[in-house]
Protein backbone atom coordinates (compact mmCIF):
# COMPACT_ATOMS: atom_id res chain seq x y z
CA UNK A 1 0.00 0.00 0.00
CA UNK A 2 2.79 2.39 0.97
CA UNK A 3 4.50 1.65 -2.32
CA UNK A 4 1.37 2.46 -4.26
CA UNK A 5 0.92 5.74 -2.39
CA UNK A 6 4.54 6.55 -3.10
CA UNK A 7 4.09 6.10 -6.82
CA UNK A 8 0.90 8.22 -6.70
CA UNK A 9 2.90 10.88 -4.90
CA UNK A 10 5.61 10.86 -7.55
CA UNK A 11 3.00 11.00 -10.31
CA UNK A 12 1.20 13.98 -8.75
CA UNK A 13 4.45 15.72 -7.93
CA UNK A 14 5.79 15.38 -11.46
CA UNK A 15 2.66 16.97 -12.84
CA UNK A 16 2.26 19.80 -10.35
CA UNK A 17 5.81 21.03 -10.23
CA UNK A 18 6.22 21.52 -13.97
CA UNK A 19 9.32 23.19 -15.34
CA UNK A 20 10.34 25.70 -12.65
CA UNK A 21 11.53 23.23 -10.09
CA UNK A 22 12.59 19.65 -10.35
CA UNK A 23 13.19 16.87 -7.95
CA UNK A 24 15.11 13.71 -7.42
CA UNK A 25 12.99 10.85 -6.24
CA UNK A 26 14.68 7.86 -4.65
CA UNK A 27 12.72 4.66 -5.23
CA UNK A 28 13.47 1.53 -3.17
CA UNK A 29 13.24 -1.93 -4.73
CA UNK A 30 13.62 -5.48 -3.63
CA UNK A 31 13.94 -8.05 -6.38
CA UNK A 32 12.46 -5.55 -8.86
CA UNK A 33 9.38 -4.99 -6.69
CA UNK A 34 8.74 -1.76 -4.78
CA UNK A 35 10.30 -2.27 -1.35
CA UNK A 36 7.98 -1.82 1.60
CA UNK A 37 8.93 -2.12 5.24
CA UNK A 38 7.21 -4.89 7.17
CA UNK A 39 6.46 -6.95 4.05
CA UNK A 40 7.84 -10.46 3.57
CA UNK A 41 9.67 -11.05 0.30
CA UNK A 42 10.02 -14.71 -0.62
CA UNK A 43 12.73 -15.46 -3.16
CA UNK A 44 12.37 -19.22 -3.22
CA UNK A 45 11.30 -22.11 -0.97
CA UNK A 46 14.04 -21.48 1.55
CA UNK A 47 14.93 -17.81 1.21
CA UNK A 48 12.97 -14.85 2.48
CA UNK A 49 13.60 -11.30 3.68
CA UNK A 50 11.65 -8.77 5.67
CA UNK A 51 12.84 -5.23 6.41
CA UNK A 52 12.00 -3.08 9.40
CA UNK A 53 14.41 -0.17 8.93
CA UNK A 54 16.12 1.32 5.91
CA UNK A 55 17.66 4.75 6.32
CA UNK A 56 20.75 6.42 4.92
CA UNK A 57 22.42 9.77 4.40
CA UNK A 58 22.81 11.43 1.02
CA UNK A 59 25.28 14.33 0.87
CA UNK A 60 27.53 16.20 -1.58
CA UNK A 61 24.73 16.19 -4.15
CA UNK A 62 26.33 17.50 -7.34
CA UNK A 63 25.25 18.14 -10.91
CA UNK A 64 27.69 17.97 -13.79
CA UNK A 65 27.43 18.85 -17.45
CA UNK A 66 30.01 17.61 -19.97
CA UNK A 67 32.34 16.79 -17.11
CA UNK A 68 32.08 20.22 -15.49
CA UNK A 69 30.56 20.80 -12.08
CA UNK A 70 27.44 22.95 -12.48
CA UNK A 71 26.14 22.92 -8.93
CA UNK A 72 26.91 21.36 -5.57
CA UNK A 73 24.27 21.32 -2.84
CA UNK A 74 25.69 21.77 0.68
CA UNK A 75 22.96 19.84 2.39
CA UNK A 76 22.67 16.57 4.28
CA UNK A 77 19.60 14.47 3.53
CA UNK A 78 18.44 11.65 5.78
CA UNK A 79 16.43 9.27 3.63
CA UNK A 80 14.08 7.05 5.59
CA UNK A 81 11.76 4.47 4.07
CA UNK A 82 9.40 5.03 6.96
CA UNK A 83 8.93 8.62 5.78
CA UNK A 84 8.26 8.61 2.03
CA UNK A 85 8.58 12.41 1.81
CA UNK A 86 12.24 12.10 2.85
CA UNK A 87 12.95 10.24 -0.41
CA UNK A 88 12.11 13.31 -2.46
CA UNK A 89 14.74 16.03 -2.90
CA UNK A 90 13.91 19.31 -4.66
CA UNK A 91 16.60 20.52 -7.02
CA UNK A 92 17.24 23.48 -9.33
CA UNK A 93 16.30 23.21 -12.94
CA UNK A 94 19.80 23.20 -14.41
CA UNK A 95 21.16 21.60 -17.56
CA UNK A 96 23.18 18.55 -16.55
CA UNK A 97 24.09 15.12 -17.84
CA UNK A 98 25.42 13.57 -14.65
CA UNK A 99 24.43 13.53 -11.02
CA UNK A 100 26.73 12.43 -8.23
CA UNK A 101 26.24 12.12 -4.49
CA UNK A 102 27.77 10.53 -1.41
CA UNK A 103 26.19 7.84 0.68
CA UNK A 104 27.14 8.94 4.15
CA UNK A 105 28.85 11.76 6.00
CA UNK A 106 32.32 13.17 5.33
CA UNK A 107 35.07 13.09 7.98
CA UNK A 108 35.05 16.86 8.62
CA UNK A 109 31.38 16.76 9.53
CA UNK A 110 31.99 13.67 11.67
CA UNK A 111 34.32 15.61 13.96
CA UNK A 112 32.41 18.90 13.92
CA UNK A 113 30.70 18.43 17.28
CA UNK A 114 26.99 18.72 17.85
CA UNK A 115 24.86 19.43 14.76
CA UNK A 116 21.13 19.71 14.19
CA UNK A 117 18.50 18.94 11.58
CA UNK A 118 19.24 15.76 9.65
CA UNK A 119 22.49 15.46 11.63
CA UNK A 120 20.89 15.64 15.11
CA UNK A 121 22.09 12.55 17.04
CA UNK A 122 18.48 12.07 18.11
CA UNK A 123 17.75 10.68 14.64
CA UNK A 124 19.31 7.36 15.63
CA UNK A 125 22.05 7.59 13.02
CA UNK A 126 24.84 8.50 15.44
CA UNK A 127 27.25 6.48 17.57
CA UNK A 128 27.95 8.28 20.82
CA UNK A 129 30.61 5.89 22.21
CA UNK A 130 32.62 6.04 18.99
CA UNK A 131 31.60 9.49 17.77
CA UNK A 132 30.41 9.42 14.23
CA UNK A 133 27.48 8.97 11.93
CA UNK A 134 25.96 5.74 10.73
CA UNK A 135 25.92 6.28 6.97
CA UNK A 136 23.55 3.47 6.13
CA UNK A 137 21.24 1.45 8.35
CA UNK A 138 19.34 -1.65 7.28
CA UNK A 139 17.52 -3.93 9.71
CA UNK A 140 15.09 -6.79 9.46
CA UNK A 141 14.77 -10.55 9.52
CA UNK A 142 15.75 -13.19 7.02
CA UNK A 143 16.03 -16.93 6.53
CA UNK A 144 19.73 -16.24 5.84
CA UNK A 145 20.48 -14.85 9.29
CA UNK A 146 22.54 -17.00 11.64
CA UNK A 147 20.90 -15.34 14.66
CA UNK A 148 18.36 -17.33 16.67
CA UNK A 149 15.58 -14.85 15.98
CA UNK A 150 16.63 -14.58 12.33
CA UNK A 151 17.40 -10.89 12.70
CA UNK A 152 20.04 -8.92 10.86
CA UNK A 153 21.35 -5.43 11.54
CA UNK A 154 23.72 -3.53 9.33
CA UNK A 155 24.84 -0.18 10.74
CA UNK A 156 27.51 0.96 8.33
CA UNK A 157 29.72 3.88 9.21
CA UNK A 158 33.20 4.96 10.25
CA UNK A 159 35.38 7.80 9.03
CA UNK A 160 38.82 7.03 10.54
CA UNK A 161 41.56 5.67 8.26
CA UNK A 162 41.86 2.95 7.11
CA UNK A 163 38.18 2.18 7.68
CA UNK A 164 36.45 5.04 5.88
CA UNK A 165 33.00 4.04 4.67
CA UNK A 166 31.58 7.05 2.82
CA UNK A 167 30.77 6.11 -0.80
CA UNK A 168 30.29 8.14 -3.95
CA UNK A 169 27.72 7.38 -6.61
CA UNK A 170 27.95 8.74 -10.18
CA UNK A 171 24.94 8.38 -12.43
CA UNK A 172 24.58 9.52 -16.04
CA UNK A 173 21.35 11.38 -16.80
CA UNK A 174 20.14 10.97 -20.36
CA UNK A 175 17.15 13.25 -20.22
CA UNK A 176 17.04 15.92 -17.57
CA UNK A 177 13.91 17.69 -18.74
CA UNK A 178 11.92 15.62 -16.24
CA UNK A 179 12.24 14.76 -12.62
CA UNK A 180 15.00 12.27 -11.90
CA UNK A 181 14.06 8.86 -10.57
CA UNK A 182 16.87 6.99 -8.87
CA UNK A 183 16.17 3.42 -7.93
CA UNK A 184 18.07 1.41 -5.36
CA UNK A 185 17.87 -2.36 -5.32
CA UNK A 186 18.32 -3.74 -1.81
CA UNK A 187 18.53 -7.34 -3.08
CA UNK A 188 21.75 -6.38 -4.88
CA UNK A 189 23.18 -5.42 -1.49
CA UNK A 190 21.85 -8.45 0.40
CA UNK A 191 23.17 -10.84 -2.26
CA UNK A 192 26.75 -9.78 -1.53
CA UNK A 193 26.54 -10.48 2.18
CA UNK A 194 28.09 -13.57 3.68
CA UNK A 195 25.60 -14.14 6.49
CA UNK A 196 27.74 -16.90 7.98
CA UNK A 197 30.42 -14.29 8.56
CA UNK A 198 28.20 -11.46 9.68
CA UNK A 199 24.50 -11.11 10.31
CA UNK A 200 25.31 -7.99 12.26
CA UNK A 201 27.71 -5.17 11.58
CA UNK A 202 27.40 -2.46 14.22
CA UNK A 203 30.86 -0.92 14.49
CA UNK A 204 33.36 0.73 12.17
CA UNK A 205 35.99 -1.65 10.80
CA UNK A 206 36.81 -3.90 7.86
CA UNK A 207 33.34 -5.49 7.69
CA UNK A 208 31.70 -2.08 7.50
CA UNK A 209 34.11 -1.04 4.75
CA UNK A 210 33.45 -4.17 2.72
CA UNK A 211 29.65 -3.88 2.95
CA UNK A 212 29.72 -0.13 2.26
CA UNK A 213 31.68 -0.70 -0.93
CA UNK A 214 28.68 -2.59 -2.34
CA UNK A 215 26.37 0.39 -1.98
CA UNK A 216 27.22 2.48 -5.09
CA UNK A 217 26.29 -0.43 -7.37
CA UNK A 218 22.72 -0.66 -6.06
CA UNK A 219 21.74 2.78 -7.43
CA UNK A 220 20.49 3.18 -11.01
CA UNK A 221 18.65 5.89 -12.90
CA UNK A 222 15.19 4.67 -13.86
CA UNK A 223 14.03 5.59 -17.33
CA UNK A 224 12.88 9.19 -17.23
CA UNK A 225 11.96 9.53 -20.90
CA UNK A 226 8.63 11.20 -21.49
CA UNK B 1 -9.83 48.41 3.76
CA UNK B 2 -6.34 48.45 2.34
CA UNK B 3 -5.28 51.03 4.91
CA UNK B 4 -6.66 48.94 7.72
CA UNK B 5 -4.64 45.97 6.58
CA UNK B 6 -1.54 48.12 6.28
CA UNK B 7 -2.11 49.51 9.77
CA UNK B 8 -2.53 45.99 11.13
CA UNK B 9 0.80 44.91 9.65
CA UNK B 10 2.42 48.09 10.94
CA UNK B 11 1.24 47.24 14.48
CA UNK B 12 2.44 43.65 14.25
CA UNK B 13 5.79 44.86 12.95
CA UNK B 14 6.16 47.46 15.73
CA UNK B 15 5.29 45.00 18.48
CA UNK B 16 7.80 42.58 17.01
CA UNK B 17 10.44 45.28 16.91
CA UNK B 18 9.79 46.30 20.53
CA UNK B 19 9.88 42.76 21.87
CA UNK B 20 13.03 42.13 19.86
CA UNK B 21 14.78 45.07 21.48
CA UNK B 22 13.63 44.00 24.98
CA UNK B 23 15.17 40.55 24.50
CA UNK B 24 18.75 41.31 25.49
CA UNK B 25 21.68 39.53 23.93
CA UNK B 26 23.55 37.06 26.13
CA UNK B 27 26.71 38.39 27.70
CA UNK B 28 29.80 37.16 25.88
CA UNK B 29 32.68 35.74 27.89
CA UNK B 30 36.18 35.62 26.48
CA UNK B 31 38.01 32.34 27.03
CA UNK B 32 41.49 33.35 28.13
CA UNK B 33 44.16 30.66 27.86
CA UNK B 34 46.88 30.89 30.51
CA UNK B 35 50.05 32.59 29.29
CA UNK B 36 52.59 30.41 27.45
CA UNK B 37 50.10 27.56 27.20
CA UNK B 38 49.32 26.00 23.82
CA UNK B 39 46.26 27.24 21.94
CA UNK B 40 43.00 25.54 22.98
CA UNK B 41 41.67 23.14 20.35
CA UNK B 42 37.99 23.64 21.11
CA UNK B 43 36.17 25.51 18.34
CA UNK B 44 34.85 28.47 20.37
CA UNK B 45 33.40 30.43 17.41
CA UNK B 46 30.92 27.60 16.80
CA UNK B 47 29.61 27.89 20.35
CA UNK B 48 30.54 31.32 21.73
CA UNK B 49 30.82 31.35 25.53
CA UNK B 50 28.22 33.47 27.24
CA UNK B 51 27.40 33.97 30.91
CA UNK B 52 23.87 32.66 30.28
CA UNK B 53 25.11 29.61 28.36
CA UNK B 54 27.70 28.81 31.02
CA UNK B 55 25.17 29.12 33.87
CA UNK B 56 22.66 26.95 32.01
CA UNK B 57 25.34 24.33 31.43
CA UNK B 58 26.30 24.48 35.09
CA UNK B 59 22.67 23.97 36.15
CA UNK B 60 22.33 20.99 33.79
CA UNK B 61 25.60 19.52 35.04
CA UNK B 62 24.28 19.42 38.61
CA UNK B 63 20.70 18.41 37.74
CA UNK B 64 19.63 14.73 38.16
CA UNK B 65 16.79 15.42 35.70
CA UNK B 66 19.14 14.06 33.04
CA UNK B 67 19.09 10.50 34.43
CA UNK B 68 16.21 8.12 33.78
CA UNK B 69 15.10 7.87 37.41
CA UNK B 70 16.27 11.38 38.29
CA UNK B 71 18.77 10.09 40.85
CA UNK B 72 22.17 11.03 39.46
CA UNK B 73 23.66 14.07 37.78
CA UNK B 74 26.95 14.59 35.95
CA UNK B 75 28.35 15.78 39.27
CA UNK B 76 27.61 12.41 40.90
CA UNK B 77 30.69 10.96 39.19
CA UNK B 78 32.53 14.24 38.58
CA UNK B 79 32.94 16.03 41.93
CA UNK B 80 34.60 19.40 41.88
CA UNK B 81 36.60 18.97 45.11
CA UNK B 82 38.38 15.96 43.62
CA UNK B 83 39.18 17.41 40.21
CA UNK B 84 35.78 16.42 38.82
CA UNK B 85 36.28 12.68 39.18
CA UNK B 86 34.56 10.07 41.34
CA UNK B 87 36.89 9.92 44.31
CA UNK B 88 37.40 6.58 46.05
CA UNK B 89 35.62 4.66 43.25
CA UNK B 90 37.71 2.37 41.06
CA UNK B 91 34.80 2.38 38.62
CA UNK B 92 31.69 4.51 39.00
CA UNK B 93 28.10 3.47 39.39
CA UNK B 94 25.13 4.89 37.55
CA UNK B 95 21.43 4.63 38.34
CA UNK B 96 20.27 1.70 40.47
CA UNK B 97 23.87 1.08 41.51
CA UNK B 98 24.82 -0.25 38.07
CA UNK B 99 28.60 -0.43 37.79
CA UNK B 100 30.62 0.80 34.85
CA UNK B 101 33.92 -0.60 33.65
CA UNK B 102 36.23 2.41 33.81
CA UNK B 103 37.48 4.99 36.26
CA UNK B 104 35.62 8.27 35.92
CA UNK B 105 38.02 10.69 34.17
CA UNK B 106 38.82 14.13 35.55
CA UNK B 107 37.29 17.17 33.83
CA UNK B 108 40.28 19.48 33.74
CA UNK B 109 41.47 21.69 30.89
CA UNK B 110 39.16 19.98 28.40
CA UNK B 111 39.51 22.90 25.97
CA UNK B 112 42.92 21.46 25.01
CA UNK B 113 41.59 17.99 24.22
CA UNK B 114 40.27 16.72 20.92
CA UNK B 115 39.47 13.20 22.15
CA UNK B 116 37.58 12.10 25.23
CA UNK B 117 37.11 8.86 27.21
CA UNK B 118 39.94 6.49 28.09
CA UNK B 119 39.74 5.04 24.59
CA UNK B 120 39.40 8.41 22.84
CA UNK B 121 36.15 7.26 21.23
CA UNK B 122 34.55 10.67 21.54
CA UNK B 123 35.94 13.17 19.04
CA UNK B 124 34.48 16.46 20.22
CA UNK B 125 33.61 17.85 23.65
CA UNK B 126 30.14 18.84 22.40
CA UNK B 127 29.09 15.24 21.78
CA UNK B 128 30.65 13.79 24.94
CA UNK B 129 27.56 14.38 27.08
CA UNK B 130 25.40 12.09 24.96
CA UNK B 131 27.32 9.09 26.35
CA UNK B 132 26.56 9.33 30.08
CA UNK B 133 22.94 10.27 29.32
CA UNK B 134 22.36 7.18 27.18
CA UNK B 135 24.70 4.62 28.73
CA UNK B 136 22.71 1.88 30.55
CA UNK B 137 25.27 1.78 33.38
CA UNK B 138 25.21 5.55 33.79
CA UNK B 139 22.03 7.65 33.35
CA UNK B 140 20.22 5.14 31.10
CA UNK B 141 18.06 7.84 29.54
CA UNK B 142 17.24 8.95 25.99
CA UNK B 143 17.79 12.33 24.35
CA UNK B 144 14.07 12.46 23.52
CA UNK B 145 13.15 12.08 27.20
CA UNK B 146 15.69 14.67 28.35
CA UNK B 147 14.34 17.18 25.81
CA UNK B 148 10.77 16.39 26.88
CA UNK B 149 11.50 16.91 30.57
CA UNK B 150 13.43 20.12 30.06
CA UNK B 151 10.77 21.49 27.71
CA UNK B 152 7.94 21.05 30.23
CA UNK B 153 9.96 22.24 33.22
CA UNK B 154 9.11 25.61 34.79
CA UNK B 155 12.61 27.01 34.64
CA UNK B 156 14.50 25.60 31.68
CA UNK B 157 12.69 27.03 28.61
CA UNK B 158 13.31 30.60 29.83
CA UNK B 159 16.97 29.80 30.54
CA UNK B 160 17.45 28.33 27.06
CA UNK B 161 15.84 31.44 25.60
CA UNK B 162 18.28 33.64 27.51
CA UNK B 163 21.27 31.58 26.40
CA UNK B 164 20.36 30.67 22.83
CA UNK B 165 17.46 32.95 21.91
CA UNK B 166 14.75 30.31 21.77
CA UNK B 167 12.61 28.43 24.26
CA UNK B 168 12.76 25.45 21.93
CA UNK B 169 15.14 22.92 23.46
CA UNK B 170 16.99 20.45 21.26
CA UNK B 171 20.02 18.16 21.40
CA UNK B 172 22.32 20.87 20.09
CA UNK B 173 21.31 23.53 22.63
CA UNK B 174 21.60 21.09 25.55
CA UNK B 175 25.03 19.88 24.46
CA UNK B 176 26.28 23.38 23.71
CA UNK B 177 25.25 24.58 27.17
CA UNK B 178 26.92 21.62 28.90
CA UNK B 179 30.04 22.26 26.83
CA UNK B 180 30.14 25.92 27.81
CA UNK B 181 30.40 24.78 31.41
CA UNK B 182 32.83 21.88 31.00
CA UNK B 183 35.14 23.74 28.60
CA UNK B 184 35.48 26.47 31.24
CA UNK B 185 36.95 24.09 33.84
CA UNK B 186 40.50 25.38 33.62
CA UNK B 187 43.02 24.55 36.32
CA UNK B 188 46.11 26.77 36.12
CA UNK B 189 46.81 28.04 39.60
CA UNK B 190 48.75 25.26 41.31
CA UNK B 191 52.01 25.93 43.13
CA UNK B 192 53.74 24.68 39.98
CA UNK B 193 51.92 27.34 37.92
CA UNK B 194 52.67 30.09 40.40
CA UNK B 195 56.36 29.25 40.25
CA UNK B 196 56.28 29.11 36.47
CA UNK B 197 54.74 32.59 36.50
CA UNK B 198 57.50 33.69 38.90
CA UNK B 199 55.04 34.84 41.53
CA UNK B 200 56.67 36.53 44.45
CA UNK B 201 57.79 34.42 47.38
CA UNK B 202 56.77 31.07 45.92
CA UNK B 203 59.56 28.55 45.38
CA UNK B 204 59.94 24.79 45.11
CA UNK B 205 61.41 23.02 48.14
CA UNK B 206 64.58 21.05 47.44
CA UNK B 207 62.56 17.87 47.50
CA UNK B 208 60.06 19.23 44.96
CA UNK B 209 62.90 20.51 42.79
CA UNK B 210 64.51 17.04 42.74
CA UNK B 211 61.10 15.58 41.96
CA UNK B 212 60.64 17.96 39.04
CA UNK B 213 63.99 16.86 37.59
CA UNK B 214 63.01 13.20 37.88
CA UNK B 215 59.63 13.99 36.41
CA UNK B 216 61.11 15.78 33.42
CA UNK B 217 63.56 12.95 32.81
CA UNK B 218 61.14 10.04 33.14
CA UNK B 219 57.50 11.14 32.89
CA UNK B 220 57.18 14.39 30.95
CA UNK B 221 57.34 12.96 27.44
CA UNK B 222 53.81 11.58 27.94
CA UNK B 223 52.66 13.83 30.78
CA UNK B 224 53.86 16.89 28.97
CA UNK B 225 53.94 20.31 30.65
CA UNK B 226 51.99 22.50 31.06
CA UNK B 227 48.91 20.31 30.51
CA UNK B 228 50.68 17.28 32.01
CA UNK B 229 49.46 15.17 29.10
CA UNK B 230 50.17 15.05 25.39
CA UNK B 231 46.44 14.18 25.12
CA UNK B 232 47.53 11.13 23.08
CA UNK B 233 47.38 7.41 23.86
CA UNK B 234 49.91 4.98 25.28
CA UNK B 235 50.30 1.42 26.47
CA UNK B 236 51.79 1.64 29.95
CA UNK B 237 52.08 -2.12 30.29
CA UNK B 238 49.23 -2.74 32.72
CA UNK B 239 48.02 -6.32 32.43
CA UNK B 240 44.49 -6.67 31.14
CA UNK B 241 41.87 -7.23 33.84
CA UNK B 242 40.36 -10.56 32.82
CA UNK B 243 36.94 -9.58 34.17
CA UNK B 244 36.73 -6.19 32.48
CA UNK B 245 38.55 -7.32 29.33
CA UNK B 246 39.15 -3.72 28.31
CA UNK B 247 41.42 -3.44 25.27
CA UNK B 248 41.32 0.38 25.24
CA UNK B 249 41.75 2.29 22.02
CA UNK B 250 41.62 -0.88 19.91
CA UNK B 251 37.87 -1.05 20.48
CA UNK B 252 37.56 2.28 18.66
CA UNK B 253 40.11 1.95 15.85
CA UNK B 254 40.15 -1.86 15.33
CA UNK B 255 43.89 -1.47 14.75
CA UNK B 256 46.12 -4.06 16.52
CA UNK B 257 48.75 -1.40 17.28
CA UNK B 258 46.20 0.37 19.50
CA UNK B 259 45.50 -2.63 21.69
CA UNK B 260 45.78 -1.76 25.40
CA UNK B 261 46.45 1.88 24.62
CA UNK B 262 44.62 4.30 26.88
CA UNK B 263 44.45 8.04 26.92
CA UNK B 264 47.28 9.69 28.84
CA UNK B 265 45.53 11.53 31.68
CA UNK B 266 46.55 14.93 32.99
CA UNK B 267 48.31 14.81 36.35
CA UNK B 268 46.90 18.12 37.51
CA UNK B 269 45.25 17.78 40.94
CA UNK B 270 46.39 14.17 41.08
CA UNK B 271 46.61 14.40 44.86
CA UNK B 272 42.81 14.19 44.99
CA UNK B 273 41.84 12.11 41.97
CA UNK B 274 42.44 8.62 43.38
CA UNK B 275 42.09 5.79 42.60
CA UNK B 276 44.33 5.78 39.55
CA UNK B 277 44.59 4.22 36.05
CA UNK B 278 41.77 3.50 33.56
CA UNK B 279 40.24 0.87 35.85
CA UNK B 280 41.20 2.56 39.11
CA UNK B 281 43.36 -0.38 40.15
CA UNK B 282 45.83 1.70 42.21
CA UNK B 283 44.43 3.31 45.33
CA UNK B 284 47.45 5.38 46.28
CA UNK B 285 49.76 7.67 44.39
CA UNK B 286 52.71 5.78 45.83
CA UNK B 287 51.35 2.57 44.24
CA UNK B 288 51.45 4.35 40.87
CA UNK B 289 55.03 5.50 41.41
CA UNK B 290 56.05 1.99 42.51
CA UNK B 291 54.45 0.53 39.40
CA UNK B 292 56.28 2.84 37.01
CA UNK B 293 59.51 2.45 38.95
CA UNK B 294 59.67 -1.32 39.32
CA UNK B 295 56.42 -2.94 38.20
CA UNK B 296 56.45 -2.69 34.42
CA UNK B 297 57.09 -5.80 32.39
CA UNK B 298 59.61 -4.24 30.00
CA UNK B 299 59.54 -7.35 27.80
CA UNK B 300 55.93 -6.53 26.82
CA UNK B 301 56.12 -6.17 23.02
CA UNK B 302 53.44 -3.49 22.88
CA UNK B 303 54.80 -1.37 25.70
CA UNK B 304 55.25 2.35 24.97
CA UNK B 305 58.85 2.91 23.89
CA UNK B 306 59.32 5.55 26.61
CA UNK B 307 58.88 2.86 29.27
CA UNK B 308 61.36 0.29 27.94
CA UNK B 309 64.12 1.33 30.33
CA UNK B 310 63.16 0.56 33.93
CA UNK B 311 63.20 3.65 36.13
CA UNK B 312 64.14 1.83 39.35
CA UNK B 313 63.85 4.86 41.62
CA UNK B 314 65.29 4.60 45.13
CA UNK B 315 63.09 5.43 48.13
CA UNK B 316 64.34 9.00 48.29
CA UNK B 317 63.61 9.58 44.61
CA UNK B 318 60.11 8.19 45.01
CA UNK B 319 59.47 10.67 47.81
CA UNK B 320 60.87 13.52 45.72
CA UNK B 321 58.67 12.64 42.78
CA UNK B 322 55.62 12.43 45.01
CA UNK B 323 56.44 15.84 46.50
CA UNK B 324 56.59 17.35 43.03
CA UNK B 325 53.27 15.79 41.99
CA UNK B 326 51.61 17.42 44.97
CA UNK B 327 52.61 20.84 43.62
CA UNK B 328 50.07 20.24 40.84
CA UNK B 329 47.20 20.68 43.29
CA UNK B 330 45.16 23.77 42.46
CA UNK B 331 42.84 24.66 45.33
CA UNK B 332 41.63 27.79 43.55
CA UNK B 333 40.17 25.45 40.93
CA UNK B 334 38.91 22.78 43.32
CA UNK B 335 37.06 25.34 45.44
CA UNK B 336 36.11 27.84 42.73
CA UNK B 337 32.52 28.87 43.57
CA UNK B 338 31.86 29.60 39.93
CA UNK B 339 32.05 25.88 39.19
CA UNK B 340 30.19 24.65 42.25
CA UNK B 341 26.56 23.57 42.73
CA UNK B 342 24.41 26.54 41.62
CA UNK B 343 22.41 27.88 44.53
Amino acid sequence: MKGFLLFCLIFIHVHIVGQEKKSIQFVPFFNNLPLELGKKYVLNDSTWFEFSTCRFYVSNLSFLNEGKLKQKVNEFYLLDLDEPSSLLIDIQNNQFDQVSFSIGIDSTTNVAGILDGALDPINGMYWAWNSGYINFKLEGTSSQSTEKNKSFEFHLGGYLAPYQTIQTVHLPIRNNSNDILIGFEILAFMKEIDFKKSSNVMIPGSNAVQLSSILPSIFTVLSNEK
Amino acid sequence: MKNKILFFFFCVFSIGLISFSIQSDPELIEFVAPKKWPKPVYNFPKNPLTEEGFQLGRKLFYDPILSRDSTISCASCHLQYTGFTHVDHAVSHGIEGRKGTRNSPVLINLAWNSTFHWDGGVNNLEVQGINPIKHPAEMDNSLEEVIRRLSISETYPALFKKAFGSTEINTASIMKALTQYTVSLVSSNSKYDQIRRKEKGIVFTDQEKNGLKLFQAHCASCHKEPLFTTTFFANNGLKIDSLLNDVGRYSITQQPKDSMQFKIPTLRNIEFTFPYMHDGRFRKLKDVINYYSDGINTKDKHLSSQLLTPMNFNEMQKKDLLAFLLTLTDKTFLYDKRFSFPK
